[in-house]
């Protein structure tokens, strides 16, 4: 399948203010079910509509890189929980007895799950908000909070950039981070923080001056391209928004989330189908909006 | 009144300092002047542009004032500001907020809270005027250097201000790129009028679109007027002598045209036209290299790399640099020859062919054996300190090399390339040409077999960038194999052995350098192209005379 040139698309030429209303939404509920299945729905739902936007290879580089994240939380969850039943398997060596527990195994994967969907839907925002964007949103409540949105941006692309080369050249120092054992390479990786924080700070503060020196914040911002509210904008709205309302409603009555990790034994509990049709179609919203305008089409 | 700018006894400190950086500066800049600010690295040059911009102006002491228009710059509004005054930073990548050209074009009439309509009717006037119009929806991750920093005077351009300071703006550019940059700023000065001041290290171009020249040494400014005037002077001063552009320099050895001295290839051309000048080689000239035994020590084999798999950046490309050589590639910004670097350092790995280092496949070399013989500095040198002072980073590089007598090593080196005043300093807070050096100390603490470098003279002044040149030379000498990536010609031209251009992904024309230079058209010294009906094989000053018996 061809991909859409992202500036052609529906989502992309949402109005930039029902745009941030859509993406403040999922965010909340990214973290709102902890239910297996309802994350599960979550992030493939995501995980589709990041392909469509973004492309197999940017949704497949970003999904190995939030995996390796997920696999942490899940050991690190079945490492340091277990002592909840049933077992999924036990081991002893000497003083140390291993458990695994099944429900740490699944809330560890519940919390993985939440922190990938997390990462996509940022992913996803980056894209669909660009710079100009945010900035039309957040000038008008105030000009430093859009400038400290945009630089923070800036500042985060620029970080994984100059992380990637960092990690490079410091192999000329011998600090190469591909070799050693897990503990080791971390040390190294943390090592280089420090250098990281200092070299990327003073560039951020560079460019945060040279905005200043373009006239940021000197007069009220007017907009180059005017952003005018389409029906489409309001319709889409009001589904989002009230399938939004309808979330939240199953979440009060306690559909999709378990306090107690004790709790976790089994996949799919009774009542999830609600948030799961729910969130899947609010997540895919931007998508099926895609294909009734392309459907409109003269 | 005709005057723009008035600096009155303007003293500046920085904070922890003792010494001033800037000291009783008494300056006047009048409309429509072009002016180029010379002097050494850390001189000072940027510190005084900064002044002339409200929103830059560095925290310190400062004594004395700046008027722009008459009125003191810290009682401009940052609206009036914003459009009186404009800076392009020597960095062409800090400068950019927005994701496209055109929002970036927009962001500044933006912010002056210009209507929709006449921020598209300015976007659609200078773009055209500027050849951007092509460009306007390429993301700016997607720009060349040479792009990216033309989008950038244009995004300050737009405000239509009366001033455009620049910091030194082709410092990163290649030389064909850096051709176009002035010739844009020679259109924006001669057509519109606008008021140049730039700081340059790089004074050939600059200076003969100039009407003025300022000399920044020992914190105040030594000399203010006509540039040719200005190259005489620092023909008198040891350092400053090797700024001096390397037509001016011809003519100034022959003591021919002194009246009206020549910078630029044209003007030279055009004196030797009407003088009826001619030139002969030197006896330096005449001289054959020497020749050097000839074992392989890096050989690249059909190597092809890409980052996307949609377009290899180096493609099928082989090489052979061979023991005791110095190879400098040469190429346009975009071309791939720091990713070529990193792939011949063993950093990267491609994803076909082999890159063997003494006969062994360089990214399999264990790191701490692989930099026991082979160095590399990149062009971010930054990216390769560690935390803590200077001094900091070469011990833990001689830690980390398990040199035999490493107090000595690094007391050999901090002599060499003159680091004691720094030792104490963070590495961060030091000039770009500092950390260049550091970066380069770092490299040579090994005493490498194989030194890699790429753009080991972005941000040097011409003395350090000579400077740096001898040290290599020796190194080089010693029995170290050199291979740099470079856009400075006049570098390569004096100091490598062989030359390469790095083209459509990877090497070709890899000559010795006197005929890479020769037979190069566009890539070539200006002296080459000021001299070639006469001297086809001269490539610097040294190569050329005055041909007495047939001039009059």
């Amino acid at each position: 399948m061809r991909q859409i040139p992202i500036k052609m698309t529906f989502f992309f030429q949402l109005h930039p203010i029902i745009a941030t209303i859509f993406f403040g939404e999922l965010i909340v509920l990214t973290m709102l079910f902890n239910h297996v299945a309802v994350a599960l729905t979550g992030i493939v739902s995501l995980m589709i509509i990041n392909v469509f936007y973004l492309g197999r290879h940017a949704a497949w580089q970003q999904l190995k890189f939030n995996g390796v994240l997920f696999f942490m939380i899940v050991f690190f969850n079945v490492l340091l929980n277990q002592k909840f039943s049933p077992f999924l398997w036990k081991v002893s060596t000497g003083f140390f007895t291993f458990k695994l527990s099944y429900p740490a195994l699944l809330y560890g994967i519940t919390m993985g799950i939440m922190l990938t969907e997390m990462l996509m839907t940022f992913a996803l925002l980056n894209t669909i908000l660009t710079a100009n964007k945010l900035i039309y949103v957040f000038a008008p409540i105030t000009p430093k909070l859009a400038l400290l949105v945009t630089i923070s941006f800036n500042l985060v692309r620029d970080l994984i950039k100059r992380f990637g080369q960092l990690l490079l050249l410091q192999k000329t120092r011998n600090l190469d981070t591909t070799t050693g054992s897990l503990p080791t390479r971390l040390k190294k990786i943390l090592s280089l923080f420090q250098i990281l924080l200092e070299d990327s700070l003073s560039s951020a503060m560079e460019t945060a001056n040279l905005m200043d020196a373009r006239g940021f914040g000197a007069a009220k911002r007017t907009h180059y391209r005017s952003y005018r509210f389409n029906p489409t904008d309001w319709f889409f709205l009001m589904v989002t928004t009230a399938a939004f309302a309808l979330l939240l409603f199953v979440r009060i009555n306690a559909m999709g989330w378990t306090n107690s990790v004790a709790d976790f034994n089994t996949i799919l509990f009774t009542g999830d189908l609600y948030p799961m049709v729910l969130l899947g179609s609010f997540t895919l919203m931007p998508l099926i909006a895609e294909g009734v305008y392309h459907l409109w089409t003269n | 009144m005709d005057q723009l700018i008035q600096i009155q006894d303007l003293t500046f400190t920085y904070p922890a300092q003792q010494q001033p950086v800037l000291k009783d500066i008494n300056l006047t800049v009048n409309h429509g002047d072009f002016i180029v600010i010379a002097g050494d690295t850390g001189s000072g040059k940027t510190t005084l542009l900064n002044h002339l911009k409200k929103e830059l102006i560095p925290a310190g002491e400062t004594t004395g004032d700046v008027l722009i228009n008459g009125k003191p710059i810290k009682t401009l509004s940052q609206l009036d500001s914003a459009q009186t005054v404009g800076y392009v930073a020597q960095n062409p990548q800090t400068q950019p907020i927005m994701s496209t050209v055109i929002e970036e074009l927009a962001f500044p009439l933006e912010n002056v809270g210009c209507p929709s309509n006449e921020i598209e009717r300015r976007i659609a006037e200078l773009s055209n005027y500027l050849g951007l119009d092509q460009l306007l929806d390429r993301q700016i991750s997607e720009l060349s250097g040479g792009q990216l920093q033309l989008a950038n005077l244009a995004s300050v351009l737009i405000l239509r201000p009366k001033i455009i300071l620049l910091d030194e703006p082709t410092s990163q550019l290649d030389p064909l790129t850096t051709q176009h940059f002035f010739e844009v700023l020679r259109r924006v000065h001669e057509e519109l009028g606008i008021t140049i001041i730039l700081s340059e290290h790089h004074l050939s171009i600059a200076l003969s679109l100039a009407n003025r020249m300022l000399l920044i040494q020992h914190q105040t400014i030594t000399f203010d007027g006509p540039p040719t005037e200005g190259i005489k002077l620092m023909g008198n001063d040891e350092r400053l002598g090797y700024f001096i552009p390397p037509v001016s320099q011809v003519f100034l050895a022959g003591k021919r045209h002194l009246d009206d001295l020549p910078i630029s290839v044209a003007a030279g051309q055009r004196a030797i036209r009407k003088d009826r000048i001619h030139f002969k080689p030197t006896t330096a000239l005449t001289q054959s290299p020497i020749q050097r035994p000839a074992n392989v020590i890096l050989k690249a084999k059909n190597i092809q790399f890409s980052f996307d798999r949609q377009k290899n950046v180096v493609d099928h490309l082989d090489l052979n640099v061979h023991q005791g050589d110095w190879l400098a590639i040469i190429g346009k910004n975009g071309a791939g020859k720091s990713t070529l670097l990193n792939l011949l350092t063993g950093l990267r790995t491609p994803q076909h062919g082999k890159v063997y280092f003494n006969q062994k496949v360089v990214w399999k070399i264990p790191t701490p054996q692989r930099i026991k013989s082979l160095s590399f500095l990149s062009q971010t040198p930054t990216l390769q300190f560690r935390s803590g002072s200077v001094y900091e980073q070469l011990t833990i590089q001689a830690r980390e090399l398990a040199l035999d007598h490493p107090q000595s090593r690094i007391n050999a080196i901090v002599d060499q390339l003159k680091l004691q005043s720094i030792l104490k300093h963070n590495p961060f807070d030091i000039s770009g040409g500092q950390q260049q050096l550091l970066g380069l100390a770092i490299a040579l603490l090994a005493k490498p077999t194989l030194l890699i470098l790429d753009e080991p003279t972005k941000g040097l002044d011409p003395f350090t960038k000579n400077f740096v040149g001898n040290i290599l030379k020796q190194v080089q000498q010693a029995g170290t194999t050199i291979i740099m990536a470079s856009h400075d010609m006049g570098f390569c031209a004096t100091f490598a052995d062989h030359c390469a251009f790095m083209f459509d992904g990877h090497i070709n024309t890899y000559l010795p350098t006197r005929n890479f230079f020769t037979h190069n058209f566009f890539f070539t010294t200006s002296i080459n192209r000021l001299v070639r009906n006469q001297v086809p094989e001269a490539m610097l000053a040294r190569d050329i005379e005055l041909n007495n018996a047939s001039n009059g």
